[in-house]
């Protein structure tokens, strides 16, 4: 149960974020009218975003500044039918960079190796992660490592590396089922985790 | 089962069949479209937790622009209405409403007498009829309303790619190496002019030791001639002069040493020096090429000198005087001119008094050709009435051949 001072702090960033998502349908907005400063805005806030998740996904920097390239291509393009009953300005984004991640890692020759669990660390870098409140990194660390390891994994391998809950499955020597749930269990998680530090909805 | 369902949606779990379908229950679910927007920020909140603070670098939003732009372009006449109204049905649909307005007018302008409701027998037949069934009268105006307003807004974005179109014009290749050449060129030839300028004054000072000499012993005068005309000098002395004068004003101008004539030849530069910039008025002015302080070059050298510069074609004259004495009040300083034939000078003009140092003065000269063949400079008194040939004391002249 979160202290008073937690659930202030928690209110206010809520209400930050709804003025984040509001700003960024302005911004949207914009965009689907055909202006470049208002994709510019856009690609200022979520750029390093999406490149982080590029970068993570395909480990190769002019990769990842391709998918920057695309993703943002795509938002002018389909901007005007974003449904923001659906999904938030950052969700839809995110998602546009793993898709795009994902399309280029399927592309590539070579499927890369599968990896095994102990491969795997919740900061796959070794780069500072982005957030830029240090005490609410590390709280929110501190919840999001109560995750199991193969909740991690199989987050991690669905999300960035785009592998299907059979390949994961496959590549822990789990049932299918059982990544299934760990992927919903780990979404719960989340989801309580970031609810109680405000940085979910 | 909401939230499993939300993940295999938005992690790409699911097939074309199952997608649709889901599709289609997110259109008349709200809860499941909650659901979905609350899985999709989770996901959105856990990858900006999880990645690394990297920023891609600049040239990607550069790129982003330039597609965007080409985008642009490229869209520009595939919006729905401009197909819409490429179709054959709307033309043949905006031919039929012309039609009719044209029988509605018909019919407006008929027989006072005529019945109104009959319909004529154009228009039961042929197209006439149809345009009647299928565009009633208040179907006309939302139908040129909308061409009105596509048509503005088509207007609007051939402005706004004639903007795109000028600005790709001036970021041409081409045309941008084409303004830096000619700004560079600019830029050369700026300095060369400031080059000429600044030296030219350096020329002279590099020629005045050489040409005090020359007046307190051999009684020689420095000659600035054209290129053409130049010869090198005497003495390695000279040949010193010549080479300098050679590097700084190139061909230009050179300097050659005379012993026999002050009758100079003008150059391009005397002309381009002197001529635009000077006002000159009858008698002497101060040129507007300001010497060094005599007492930085002349210390203990009282002897006085002159360097003319002379364009006989202009008639212009340009003389650098060097120790000229300072004069008591009922004295003052006089050049004369003469030409070969030693008929007598001609006064050209008074030199200002107090000048001292080294000076420039530029002259034009009397309109007679052979007056440049010789000049003086003499003393004569100030109050009395300007002698036809010069009596006073000389302090300068042309040396003798």
């Amino acid at each position: 149960m979160p202290c008073l001072a937690d659930r202030m702090t928690s209110r206010s960033e809520s209400q930050g974020r709804g003025q984040d998502q509001a700003a960024d349908e302005r911004c949207l907005a914009g965009v689907a009218q055909g202006s470049n400063a208002a994709l510019k805005q856009l690609y200022q806030r979520y750029s390093g975003l999406v490149f982080g998740i590029a970068l993570k996904s395909l480990s190769d920097r002019v990769e990842a500044e391709e998918v920057v390239q695309d993703v943002f291509v795509k938002v002018w393009r389909l901007a005007a039918r974003y449904k923001a009953e659906r999904s938030s300005v950052k969700g839809w984004i995110c998602l546009m960079a793993r898709s795009a991640s994902i399309d280029r890692l399927r592309r590539r020759a070579s499927r890369p190796r599968l990896v095994g669990v102990e491969d795997l660390s919740f900061f796959g870098t070794t780069e500072e992660p982005r957030s830029s409140n240090a005490d609410r990194h590390e709280k929110l660390a501190a919840a999001l490592g109560e995750l199991r390891d193969e909740h991690r994994s199989s987050l991690e391998l669905a999300f960035f590396k785009g592998y299907t809950q059979r390949e994961i499955a496959e590549a822990l020597g789990l049932p299918e089922g059982t990544v299934k749930s760990f992927l919903r269990r780990g979404m719960i998680k989340l989801r309580r985790a970031f609810g109680q530090e405000g940085v979910g909805p | 089962m909401s939230m499993q369902e939300c993940i295999d949606y938005l992690l790409g779990e699911m097939d074309e069949r199952r997608r649709t379908r889901f599709e289609r229950r997110l259109k008349r679910d709200s809860a499941l479209a909650n659901e979905l927007r609350r899985c999709s920020e989770d996901l959105a909140s856990y990858a900006d937790m999880v990645v690394a603070d990297v920023r891609p670098s600049d040239e990607v939003w550069e790129r982003i622009e330039i597609e965007v732009d080409d985008a642009k372009i490229e869209e520009a006449p595939s919006s729905p209405l401009w197909i819409w109204m490429r179709s054959k049905t709307v033309w043949l649909g905006t031919a039929a409403a012309l039609l009719l307005l044209l029988n509605f007018a018909q019919w407006l302008n008929r027989p006072s007498g005529a019945p109104q409701s009959a319909p004529s027998k154009d228009r039961e037949e042929g197209s006439g009829l149809i345009v009647q069934e299928s565009l009633s009268p208040r179907s006309e105006t939302p139908l040129i309303d909308a061409v009105e307003v596509e048509l503005r807004r088509l207007r609007e974005r051939v402005n706004s790619l004639d903007g795109m179109v000028a600005s790709a014009i001036e970021s041409d290749i081409d045309r941008q190496r084409r303004i830096r050449e000619l700004q560079r060129e600019r830029r050369r030839l700026e300095s060369q002019i400031e080059y000429l300028e600044d030296n030219y004054m350096e020329l002279l000072a590099v020629a005045e030791p050489l040409l005090q000499e020359g007046f307190a012993g051999e009684r020689r005068l420095l000659e600035l001639v054209s290129g053409d005309r130049a010869a090198p000098g005497e003495d390695g002395q000279v040949s010193g002069i010549w080479t300098r004068a050679e590097e700084l004003l190139g061909d230009r101008m050179v300097a050659v040493l005379s012993t026999s004539s002050f009758s100079l030849s003008a150059t391009g530069n005397a002309d381009r020096l002197f001529r635009p910039d000077s006002a000159l008025a009858e008698g002497f002015e101060q040129a507007i090429v300001t010497a060094p302080p005599s007492e930085d070059i002349r210390a203990g050298s009282p002897e006085p000198y002159a360097l003319a510069f002379m364009n006989e074609a202009e008639g212009l004259g340009l003389v650098s005087f060097g120790n000229l004495p300072r004069l008591p009040a009922d004295q003052r300083m006089m050049i004369w001119g003469s030409g070969e034939d030693g008929a007598g000078y001609a006064p050209i003009g008074e030199l200002p008094t107090g000048i001292g140092g080294l000076t420039n003065v530029v002259m034009r000269l009397p309109g007679e050709a052979e007056v440049t063949d010789r000049l003086v400079v003499t003393v004569e008194s100030a109050g009395a009435d300007l002698p036809d040939q010069p009596r006073g004391r000389v302090l300068l002249e042309t040396r003798e051949p």
